[in-house]
């Protein structure tokens, strides 16, 4: 065994662990070890088990579960009747292009044009941006028959459908028919359209033209079904109603881009990043938007433009900056929204670290195209992680996110991503996920059997003694906790050969310092020495912060043993030297240092004198 | 040299053109890597090594940038790339053969050479002449008579004709050439200059240098049969003017055009000019000179011509130096048959910033790339670091210039010898030798050498001796010197003035004869030092010097062990620099023989078997490593034998194994030693005559000792064993 696992037999904490991982029912189990027969072979792997958890690192990949998306069905009633025409139709036809344009997948949208009867019919397996072009030119005519039409638009849900079902009716109000009486039919046919659709479980939502001499008959149908009523009114304009369903009835997580009185353009659109699977933007204006231009790589550009809205949907956009020119009719008010739609993949990897004796927890989101989203420093603050329900901190490494999780048992843990500060729709596939981590079993080393069993014994009386201790403890809690011993390493039994030439690559003053070389071979034998010495040793007056944790003692072989106790990175050949771990130097061996500051540097060389 | 195929590679510190890529930059960041990858260096080979001065010129296109100044009225010129400027400002003047300065220096190093002549003895001003406004002329004028000649075969042939189309081709060329004097109004400035000298002074002597209006006539008898020169009438010249004009018209016409169609903000005054200088056969166009006017401008653009000539000079003669300097690297090396050619990998940055503290580990992990690996085509084994400070006041910068003193040489500052030593303690880590030089004055030249002797350069390389990277250290005495400080006068032209009687003449006053002073120009002899050097690397190279003699050379040898200084070597193989003094005093000669001190060239009247040596040879070969028992320096030789070996052990053994070690020392014939003994007699024999190559074991310590004894004196090497390596505990 070597001097650290014994120096773990000694730790109090880790006897601990040792009783957790084997499962054992604590001191008495090892004594009935120890009296057994075959107590030295138990012990032998016992040992084994123990070397083995302190030295390897588990990795528990962890697999998201496909989740499926809730579909929801929004049917526009939109009032053809004479009553609708002009001004009112188009705006009507803006609203229905704007909500339609702007709601990601997960929606399904289908449209009645109705008057007397239902004239036109868009179902849910039509394009409606795509139709509403084509019905710009359509001519209102006729009566309103609103509860002919409702009854058509239950028919017209499907009925498999998990989401929301939602009708939005856009009309001035009024029921009326060629005679009286059918006229009072119809009213009742709405009341019984309304009856049905409660019992359905469709909500309405109302966007009505208020008009004076006209008395409404239809909000009723909204109130019943705790549907949205907007009144259009000289203030509460159409693209106000789209503005509002979307983003507060419809809860479509968006980012405002600006507002504007003026006819300049909003030319150069920060999207933030290019992760995004779709992004849309919406504009809204109290007047025709015209001569749109916009530039952005992307896989595709959409435009879809209505009288005083547009929408422009961009298909994976590869540039963060989104060039957007217009001009506007007349000067006026002018909305600008971004809706971004992400589809992110999240995976977590556990792995045990023996070293700390905690769990270091990887998670990985990626784009559709596997992109590490973390990379972006805008959206890694808005994303919080939770382990069983507690918020956690976490740093980013190359694209990825690390958690320290500190385990003594082998337990299961719930993760939970939370993206909702991303203020976008998100489709997020293992987001809420549950995480075994587990402690690995100690293994038996296969030398030095006697040793061992001394080890173990003295783990036992270590372990009564550590009850006593905590017992003593528990009945004086006043009494003050021992400081921890300095976890300096011990001292070497060679003599230091060659030297260290150290160049400061960067300080927290600024300053160049000259190359610097501490002569290793003149340091007595056996004694540990610290960077921060060395530094001093040096001449140098500037401060390296964690450089008294970085600790030098010779070794075979001419080498050196560097053990890093300190927050520092520590990089050789590529690799981050691990903290509390000692590494082997040989001569002509390059190492650098960024302290913890983050700000100082240097590069050493262990060389020959 | 199958296994080590070059061992002159060569890395100068310095740079060249700083808007061009850079060791540093394309090193990148070193961070936890211990050398670079083969993609990385070929990378770096790709922009930084050079095995001609002409790919030199080709990758990093030397550069001075020009700008006109609004507030000063001036030309600037700086060798940065002014950051603020706008592109459109700034015209780059690219140092290549065709640019006038430097073809002018060629001009003298050639001429100088070709004459055998020394310093005292050769007449630079001759030479320098062609700065001035009257050779830029000359030069113009061969453009012109062939333009004229193509031009009136092009208007000869029938359209369609495939000769004519041939004929078109040239004459875009030489439209070509011509634009790019009419294009900027710099280069127009001598053609005006010229062009108003001539225009003043028709008709008039050269000797009187006065002007009076000619009048054209005829010879004729008179009455009583004397001779008489008279007035002709106007008419009866149009019949050959206007045949003349038939050409000329067009030509006037193509040019007018041409220098419209390329000068947006066009004048009247330099499309006359362009026209004159290029078709100056007007006859029948009749123009009036205001003399007054024409003097005036003279007197301008000759001043302001002879001041921004003047500012180029200054700002391009530092790197114009470098230039030379690493032609002269390339130019040692001329052998019949080519065969390990020096490589110079051109670092482009200043030594000053490769020494600082944060850009070292770059440079480290470059060598230890290079040279720490078995493959030895990437080995850089000498380094350049020109222009040591000579003074010690390096540091100090005036803060405000009270007194009309010397331009500032942008961002080509001599480098400190702090900088030198911090390189050289890497430099030995990876066994580059580096030549260093100091900067370029008259005290750093043959004249002061021979006059004072080497004490001063001893004493400024003090803080280099007795250090553990000594022996990487070579200064190199004394600088070249192309032209002379006290010669560079150059004398452009003279102001002209109108007398009393309304005629022009040239200025004889002192004060109005315009003169630009070079201040010299001169060569850091590192260059020369490590070109030689790396020359001699080469069998070939010395074959061909030594073919003479009856000494064979190895073929398959690099000149590792070539001692320069022995026996009559340096007057076999000498530098391609021709002699600039007479030679040193003996009383010198025993000074430098005393101390043994640097690499010292002379400039000697020497024979061999009947034949002069006009070229410099080397005096002295050494570094700065002292050898207390023999109280002089080391001959640098013995530093790259011991180099070579190593690596070739390290290689051969399969580094270092204890069994590969004991067979590379065996007597079988087959062995390296047995190889290398067996061509002690060669001229680049590893092993020579009085040479010893031994080795012994301390087993207990897992080290070998290697004793590589040059005539007697030992030199000593170990290296680590490779065995079985016992873990930690």
């Amino acid at each position: 065994m070597n001097a650290r696992n014994q120096k773990n037999v000694r730790n109090c904490k880790n006897i601990r662990n040792y009783k957790n991982i084997r499962n054992c029912k604590g001191i008495r189990h090892c004594r009935d070890i120890w009296n057994c027969k075959d107590a030295r072979e138990y012990v032998k792997k016992l040992a084994l088990a123990v070397l083995i958890v302190l030295l390897c690192i588990v990795a528990i990949p962890v697999y998201a579960a496909e989740t499926d998306k809730d579909i929801n069905q929004i049917v526009f009633l939109l009032d053809g009747s004479k009553s609708m025409d002009g001004e009112r139709w188009q705006e009507a036809l803006d609203s229905v292009l704007t909500v339609a344009a702007m709601l990601p997948d997960d929606y399904q949208t289908a449209l009645i044009i109705y008057s007397e009867n239902v004239d036109i019919q868009v179902g849910f397996d039509q394009s409606l941006p795509e139709r509403i072009l084509e019905l710009r030119e359509t001519r209102q005519r006729g009566y309103t028959n609103t509860g002919e039409a409702l009854e058509t638009a239950l028919t017209m849900f499907d009925s498999d459908v998990s989401g929301q079902k939602r009708v939005v009716i856009i009309s001035d109000g009024e029921i009326s028919m060629r005679t009286q009486e059918e006229t009072q039919a119809a009213s009742e046919r709405y009341d019984n359209a309304v009856r049905q659709t409660v019992a359905e479980g469709v909500t309405i939502d109302i966007l009505l033209y208020e008009t004076e001499e006209i008395e409404e008959q239809i909000t009723q149908g909204a109130d019943q079904t705790e549907g949205f009523v907007f009144r259009r009114t000289e203030y509460n304009t159409a693209e106000l109603f789209s503005e509002k369903y979307l983003f507060d009835q419809l809860g479509l997580a968006r980012i405002m881009l600006g507002s504007s009185d003026s006819s300049d353009s909003f030319s150069g659109i920060s999207l933030q990043d290019t992760y995004a699977d779709r992004v849309k933007i919406l504009l809204t204006a109290g007047s025709r938007i015209e001569d749109i231009h916009v530039a952005c790589q992307s896989k595709e550009v959409q435009m879809i433009q209505g009288e005083k809205c547009t929408v422009v949907i961009l298909d994976q956009p590869m540039e963060e900056i989104v060039d957007l020119q217009y001009t506007l009719a007349e000067k006026g008010r002018m909305n600008a929204f971004l809706v971004k739609e992400y589809s992110l993949t999240v995976t977590a990897e556990a792995a045990f670290q023996p070293e700390i004796n905690a769990h270091r927890i990887q998670v990985n989101i990626v784009d559709s195209s596997g992109k590490d989203i973390f990379e972006n420093e805008n959206i890694r603050n808005n994303i919080n992680i939770r382990i069983d329900g507690e918020k956690v901190p976490f740093e980013v490494r190359q694209g990825k996110a690390y958690i320290t999780c500190p385990s003594e048992v082998s337990r299961t843990i719930s993760l939970l991503v939370d993206l909702s500060g991303l203020n976008s729709i998100v489709d997020c596939q293992g987001a809420e996920r549950d995480l075994w981590l587990e402690v690995p079993l100690p293994e038996e080393p296969e030398e030095e059997p006697d040793y061992l069993l001394i080890a173990i014994l003295a783990l036992c009386a270590f372990l009564v003694l550590a009850g006593i201790l905590i017992f003593v403890l528990y009945l004086k809690r006043s009494r003050p906790v021992p400081a921890p011993a300095e976890d300096r390493p011990e001292p070497s039994k060679y003599s230091y050969t060659g030297m260290l030439k150290i160049y400061i690559t960067r300080t927290r003053s600024g300053y160049d310092i000259p190359p610097l070389s501490f002569n290793l071979f003149r340091t007595s034998a056996g004694r540990v020495i610290s960077l921060q010495e060395v530094i001093k040793n040096c001449d140098v007056k500037e401060e390296f912060p964690g450089a008294e944790a970085i600790y030098f003692k010779a070794a075979a072989n001419r080498t050196l043993i560097l053990t890093n106790n300190s927050d520092c990175t520590i990089m050789k050949n590529r690799e981050i030297l691990m903290k509390k771990q000692s590494y082997q130097l040989p001569l002509d061996s390059k190492v650098d240092i960024s302290f913890e500051d983050e700000i100082s540097e240097l590069t050493f060389q262990y060389k020959e004198a | 040299m199958d296994t080590i195929n070059q061992t002159n590679r060569t890395l100068l510190l310095d740079v060249i053109n700083p808007d061009m890529p850079d060791l540093l930059t394309l090193v990148g960041d070193v961070k936890g890597i211990d050398s670079l990858d083969d993609d990385k260096m070929k990378e770096i080979n790709q922009y930084l090594e050079c095995h001609s001065y002409e790919e030199m010129e080709r990758k990093f296109q030397p550069v001075v940038w020009s700008f006109f100044d609004a507030n000063s009225q001036s030309v600037k010129y700086t060798l940065e790339r002014p950051e603020s400027m706008p592109e459109s400002m700034l015209t780059p003047i690219y140092l290549n053969e065709f640019e006038n300065f430097q073809k002018t220096i060629l001009s003298v190093m050639q001429s100088r050479k070709a004459q055998g002549l020394l310093n005292t003895e050769f007449s630079y001003e001759k030479v320098l002449e062609m700065i001035s406004p009257k050779k830029v002329m000359e030069d113009i004028k061969q453009v012109r008579k062939e333009l004229q000649y193509n031009y009136k075969k092009f208007t000869e042939l029938e359209d369609g004709d495939p000769q004519k189309l041939d004929i078109g081709d040239k004459l875009n060329l030489l439209f070509e050439d011509a634009s790019t004097n009419y294009n900027n109004v710099m280069a127009m400035l001598p053609l005006a200059i010229e062009d108003i000298k001539t225009r003043l002074f028709l008709g008039a002597s050269e000797q009187q240098g006065e002007h009076a209006e000619i009048v054209p006539g005829y010879l004729s008898m008179g009455n009583n049969g004397e001779l008489k020169v008279l007035e002709a009438k106007k008419e009866e010249s149009t019949t050959l003017a206007l045949r003349d004009d038939n050409i000329n018209t067009g030509l006037i016409e193509a040019i007018k055009e041409d220098y419209q169609a390329l000068n947006s903000d066009s004048n009247d005054y330099v499309q006359n000019l362009v026209v004159r200088t290029f078709c100056p056969l007007v006859s029948t166009e009749q123009t009036v000179v205001d003399v007054e006017a024409e003097v005036a401008n003279y007197n301008s653009y000759l001043e302001f011509y002879r001041a921004s000539k003047d500012n180029f000079i200054k700002v391009v003669k530092p790197l114009l130096e470098k230039l030379l300097g690493i032609r002269m690297f390339f130019d040692q090396y001329k052998v019949k048959a080519k065969g390990m050619a020096p490589v110079l990998v051109v670092a482009n940055i200043s030594p000053e910033m490769l020494a600082k503290s944060s850009n070292l580990p770059r440079l480290i992990t470059y060598l230890n790339t290079t040279n720490s690996k078995n493959n030895f085509k990437d080995t850089i084994w000498y380094a350049i670091y020109p222009n040591v400070a000579w003074s010690q006041d390096v540091t100090n910068r005036i803060q405000r210039e009270r007194f009309k003193g010397n331009v500032k040489k942008a961002g080509t500052d001599v480098y400190s010898m702090e900088a030198l030593a911090t390189l050289l303690d890497v430099f030995k880590d990876y066994r580059v030798e580096t030549f260093f030089s100091f900067e370029n004055r008259e005290e750093t030249t043959f004249n002061a050498l021979a006059a004072e002797g080497i004490e001063k350069a001893i004493e400024k390389c003090a803080p280099l001796t007795g250090k553990s990277f000594s022996e990487f250290a070579i200064p190199v005495l004394p600088n070249f010197t192309v032209i002379p400080r006290n010669k560079s006068g150059i004398i452009l032209d003279s102001r002209m003035r109108v007398t009393e009687d309304n005629v022009v003449e040239m200025s004889k006053e002192k004060e109005d004869i315009m003169r630009l002073w070079i201040e010299g120009v001169y060569i850091n002899g590192a260059y020369v030092a490590a070109g030689f050097r790396a020359a001699c690397q080469c069998p070939e190279f010395l074959k061909d010097h030594f073919s003479r003699t009856k000494i064979r050379t190895d073929m398959e040898l690099p000149g590792v062990r070539f001692d320069i200084e022995a026996g009559n070597n340096s007057l076999l193989a000498y530098t391609t620099m021709p002699k600039e003094i007479t030679g040193f005093t003996n009383s010198i000669k025993t000074q430098i023989n005393q101390k043994n001190f640097g690499w010292v060239f002379s400039s000697e009247n020497a024979s061999l078997n009947g034949e002069d040596i006009t070229n410099i040879s080397v005096y002295k070969a050494r570094n700065l490593l002292y050898d207390s028992e023999h109280s002089s320096y080391e001959p640098v030789y013995k530093t790259q034998v011991t180099t070579y070996i190593e690596r070739i052990l390290r290689y051969v053994t399969g580094d270092f194994k204890e069994d590969n070690i004991k067979n590379f020392f065996s007597n079988n014939p087959q062995s390296q030693k047995s190889k290398w003994l067996a061509k002690k007699d060669c001229i680049n024999a590893i092993i020579m005559e009085g040479d010893n190559l031994d080795y012994d074991i301390d087993d207990s310590n897992g080290v070998c000792e290697l004793t590589i004894s040059f005539n007697g004196s030992p030199r000593n090497l170990e290296v680590q064993i490779n065995r079985l390596t016992s873990n930690i505990s």
